[in-house]
């Protein structure tokens, strides 16, 4: 290996295990469409979008200890964007109504599209938007919430209380967001006048996930990672050595809900839906559940939780109608007996928690004092 | 960032314009000083509901520092209490009230035997499992009841109104109901504070989470004590839940309304002296109601949330905190 | 820039070439004042050495130097520049350090971990997103680790190191840190004779380049540091000098080393 100047290259930044599992990861995430017909897959592309929800939370959660109820939110606000952006690009035969206002609309009696709302009908406007919205929203709540001194219990209540507020909100407002029903019957997302088809979602979205878990990993073993561990651990203590803590938690909570807010908006074409379900707290709860039984402070154990949930939750469908008693079970086992999620079960070296910025250099020899 | 901060804001705030535009079209909601008194009244209702709803939370998270989620599940708790005594004895709602006390306290017991205890000084941890919890007890109350919605009469001498001044359409009136909640939510304030500030049960309560080492070596059953609290905190739900059990229906999630606006009223007031839960029920019922008013209930929502991250940037402790070392 | 109230504070300033300065400190809590009006005065490359019983305050002291404790009133002035109650990572940021009563590190990281996030340095999120590890970093933090004695210790989690490395680890991050002006707050509590000389050792190379502030209890320390004695009382600032003074003042003996001498003749 050739002497770096200037720089130590860490012995592995990227383990070679973990290139290894990812690649056969990815690679099974390839075939997987091929095989599993197209029920499996579009499934499967919504639990991977769910799972990079998890990432997302999991980067404020469990990297960074800021326990969100909002994450829902973040999602279902990107979500609502795309939907506008599909909405309003439905073909005129295809909407009921003939014209270019969606239908809900003209059931509730507007008559020309609200300004807020039309720049959306063009696609950079709208794929912006989906990222800037959730994002904004998210840095003006974390600009009052962590500049504040309140502890994280009451910041996680307030996440509670703005789910459930938003969520009265959306109904409230039919002309503007569809209410209850939100928006549905979404146009197909097309791109350069070509109609996606579902197998082409599903690789973008994979694409989307396996972007997210690289950039998380880079992100999480940098120096800002280490300092996210140890706001975890003592928030006090790093502001005395010269960090904004502030700073630092509004920057990963604002980039957090830019995540969920790109995931929300390429879950409704494929969703072909969106409604104020996903704002509610009891979807906000799931997305806390998949960090949780999957593992805190790990990038791979929320989308693992949340493929494995999804799979089960889609089989047990079938038998109950009582999913949200195993789900708050699960979540009561999992806080008592396991708090370190599915992950803590692995082996040390497949969990890929260790921060290899130190742990990749080699101590010096001892010295004699 | 904060153009599209704007675009939401500005959004919301033109569709908050456009509430109040359409308001007035509508006779009923012409703005008038007896609506507004009506409306004040019936705030002092709200007040009433918040205060008894976040009495329970006071002392479990205020005393104790538990945070407990499945605080509105124990409220729901006490309205079914209340249900299935009133179907199956014809019981009258008033004597219904100690037996959701009993009933709910004796859950807290064992949920803080079997959860809390294994939980205590990681908030966090507490947060998610009594909010799996809540999942569960709502989950099982389905099971059981299912998810029908239930009714509960009040009792004949607290229906109708209190008529303050005036009379037919211009009278400014509150419901016997609604006065009924609010003196309960007094009277449950002021035994609690009794208890707290002037026993020798209390003055145990308050070493134990001042200092849990030091009342063990005093000889304080600590455990015994803890367990007690939470029960009591419970038992308050479930009278909470009792009583109010008539003013809507009973359903399983019916608590999880009360959950959010019982913690806001918690924030918002502080938690060191039980007048803060008072002073924060005054304030976010009263607020909430004129803003209802003036827009609609969930605007109202929403501003009073907002107003209340805005307030916690610069009163963190609430409103009624005093500054402490560390 | 704040100013001084009277001239002739200015004056003394100027002379002393003060680093840091307190006026008339109070601080509250519920009620009860913790500091009844402190002054201090820190030159540069100076040790000063705060003495005093349990409850004198001079935790509190150094709390609401960096911004930990809100001040009532008083100001806290450092380099001309008043700088109280800003914010703690404003105050750190100057060039004032802080080693806390208790070790204050992180037990998850490992000790390299911790010298590398007091490494002085930009401290901003983009500047730590974009930081790489760089040799220049990795031989400053090995200098630290071998003054701090952790060399060999580099790449073991603080959680598994004894309460006296700790302490030392916590002394490195101030190191690292760089401060123009360290505050610390008990550095030998719960070493054995030897690692507390030194530790005092540790300090002395310290101020050769930094002014110091040292909390301590342990006489025979004190006097192996120090070279400015303060000693506050309930809050307030009851004697100031050299060792010799300060043993020698009939005030001090009555209030804390009279009482240590009763103590220890019990």
């Amino acid at each position: 290996m050739t002497e770096v100047v200037g720089r130590i290259r860490p012995a592995s930044n990227v383990p070679t295990r973990l290139l290894l599992f990812g690649g056969i990861a990815l690679l099974i995430f390839c075939i997987f469409p091929f095989v599993a017909g197209e029920f499996q897959t579009n499934l499967m592309a919504k639990l991977l979008l769910f799972g990079a929800l998890g990432v997302s939370l999991d980067l404020v959660w469990g990297f960074t200890g800021i326990l969100s109820f909002a994450h829902g939110v973040f999602f279902t606000l990107g979500g609502y964007v795309a939907a506008y952006y599909l909405k309003l690009n439905l073909s005129a035969s295809a909407n009921n109504y003939g014209g270019t206002l969606p239908d809900f609309m003209v059931w509730n009696g507007l008559t020309e599209l609200p300004w807020f709302i039309a720049p959306l009908q063009f696609f950079p406007v709208a794929a912006i938007a989906m990222l800037l919205i959730p994002a904004g929203f998210a840095y003006v709540i974390g600009w009052f919430i962590f500049r504040s001194k309140v502890s994280g219990v009451y910041i996680t209540i307030i996440t509670l209380a703005i789910s459930s507020a938003l969520t009265t909100f959306f109904i409230s407002q039919q002309a503007y967001t569809g209410g209850t029903n939100g928006i549905t019957d979404v146009s197909k997302l097309s791109l350069l006048g070509i109609v996606i088809p579902p197998i082409g979602l599903y690789f973008i979205i994979l694409f989307f996930t396996a972007a997210l878990i690289a950039g998380g990993w880079w992100l999480t073993q940098s120096n800002f990672g280490l300092i996210l561990r140890s706001i975890k651990e003592n928030e006090k203590r790093i502001s005395y050595l010269g960090y904004d803590v502030a700073g630092f938690k509004i920057f990963i909570w604002t980039l957090s809900a830019a995540i969920a807010g790109i995931a929300g908006g390429l879950f409704v074409p494929l969703n072909r839906f969106i409604s104020p379900v996903y704002l509610a707290v009891a979807f906000g709860t799931q997305v806390v559940i998949w960090v949780a039984v999957g593992g805190r402070g790990t990038l791979f154990g929320p989308l693992i939780a949340a493929i494995l949930l999804g799979q089960v939750q889609n089989s047990v469908d079938r038998i109950t109608q009582d999913w949200q008693l195993i789900v708050g079970f699960i979540l009561l086992l999992v806080v008592l007996f396991l708090p370190d999620g599915l992950m803590s079960l692995l082996p040390k070296p497949l969990r890929f928690t260790e921060n290899n910025q130190v742990t990749g250099y080699l101590p010096p020899a001892p010295k004699k004092r | 960032m904060s153009v599209c901060a704007l675009q939401i804001g500005s959004s919301l705030v033109s569709s908050l314009i456009d509430l109040a535009q359409t308001a007035p079209a509508e006779p009923k909601a012409a703005f008038s000083m007896i609506a507004f008194a009506n409306q004040l009244l019936n705030g002092v209702g709200i007040v009433g509901i918040l205060l008894l709803t976040g009495l329970g939370l006071a002392i479990t998270f205020g005393v104790m520092r538990i945070i407990n989620l499945a605080h509105g599940e124990f409220i729901m708790l006490g309205a079914y209490v209340s249900f299935v005594l009133q179907s199956a004895f014809k019981m009258d709602l008033l004597l219904t009230i100690p037996f959701a006390f009993l009933f709910t306290a004796l859950v807290g017991a064992v949920v803080e035997l079997t959860i809390i205890r294994r939980l205590y000084g990681r908030p966090l941890e507490t947060l998610l499992a009594t909010w799996g919890l809540s999942i569960v007890m709502q989950g099982i109350v389905k099971l059981i009841f299912t998810a029908q919605l239930k009714y509960v009469k009040a009792p004949p001498y607290i229906r109708g109104n209190l008529t303050v001044f005036g009379s037919g359409e211009q009278a400014v009136e509150i419901s016997y109901y609604r006065l009924f909640i609010v003196v309960v939510a007094l009277l449950l304030l002021a035994l609690t504070a009794f208890l707290l500030y002037k026993t020798s049960l209390g003055r145990e309560v308050r070493a134990v989470t001042q200092s849990r080492e030091m009342a063990k070596c005093l000889g304080v059953n600590t455990s015994l004590i803890d367990m007690a609290t939470f029960a009591y905190g419970c038992g308050l739900a479930g009278i909470a839940g009792s009583v109010i059990s008539s003013l809507k229906s009973v359903a399983p999630p019916m608590g999880q309304d009360y959950l959010v606006d019982a913690w806001m009223t918690v924030v918002a007031g502080g938690v060191d002296k039980l007048v803060g839960v008072l002073a924060g029920a005054a304030l976010i019922g009263e607020s909430k109601a004129a803003i209802a008013f003036l827009l609609d209930d969930p605007a109202a929502r929403v501003i009073v949330l907002a107003a209340l991250i805005i307030l916690i940037r610069y009163r963190p402790e609430g409103l009624f905190t005093i500054q402490k070392r560390a | 820039m704040q100013t001084v109230s009277s001239t002739a504070d200015l004056d003394a300033i100027d002379s002393m070439e003060t680093v840091l300065a307190v006026r008339d400190l109070k601080v509250v809590f519920s009620g009860f004042q913790a500091l009844k009006g402190v002054n201090l005065d820190v030159g540069d490359q100076e040790i000063v050495t705060i003495i005093g019983p349990n409850g004198a305050g001079k935790s509190t002291l150094l709390d609401a130097i960096v911004g930990k404790s809100p001040v009532a009133s008083g100001q806290v002035i450092y380099h001309g520049q008043d700088i109280t109650n800003k914010n703690s990572h404003e105050i750190a940021r100057m060039g004032i350090g802080r080693k806390f009563q208790n070790p204050n590190v992180y037990n998850d990281l490992s000790v390299f971990e911790n010298i590398l996030l007091a490494l002085k340095g930009n401290h901003t999120v983009f500047s730590s997103i974009r930081s790489k590890m760089t040799r220049l970093k990795k031989e400053k933090i090995e200098l630290v680790l071998d003054q701090i004695g952790l060399l060999d210790k580099g790449y073991t989690k603080v959680a598994s190191l004894s309460h006296g490395q700790k302490q030392w680890v916590e002394i490195g991050m101030v190191i690292a840190q760089d401060p123009t002006v360290v505050l610390l707050d008990e550095p030998t509590a719960g070493m054995t004779a030897d690692e507390t000389h030194l530790t005092g050792e540790i300090i002395k190379a310290i101020a050769q380049s930094h002014s110091v502030v040292v909390i301590e209890h342990d006489m025979e320390f004190v006097k192996q540091i120090a070279q400015r004695i303060v000693v506050l009382h309930q809050g307030e600032k009851l004697a100031e000098g050299s060792v010799g003074e300060i043993q020698s003042n009939p005030r001090v003996i009555e209030v804390y080393l009279g009482r240590e001498q009763i103590d220890s003749a019990a």
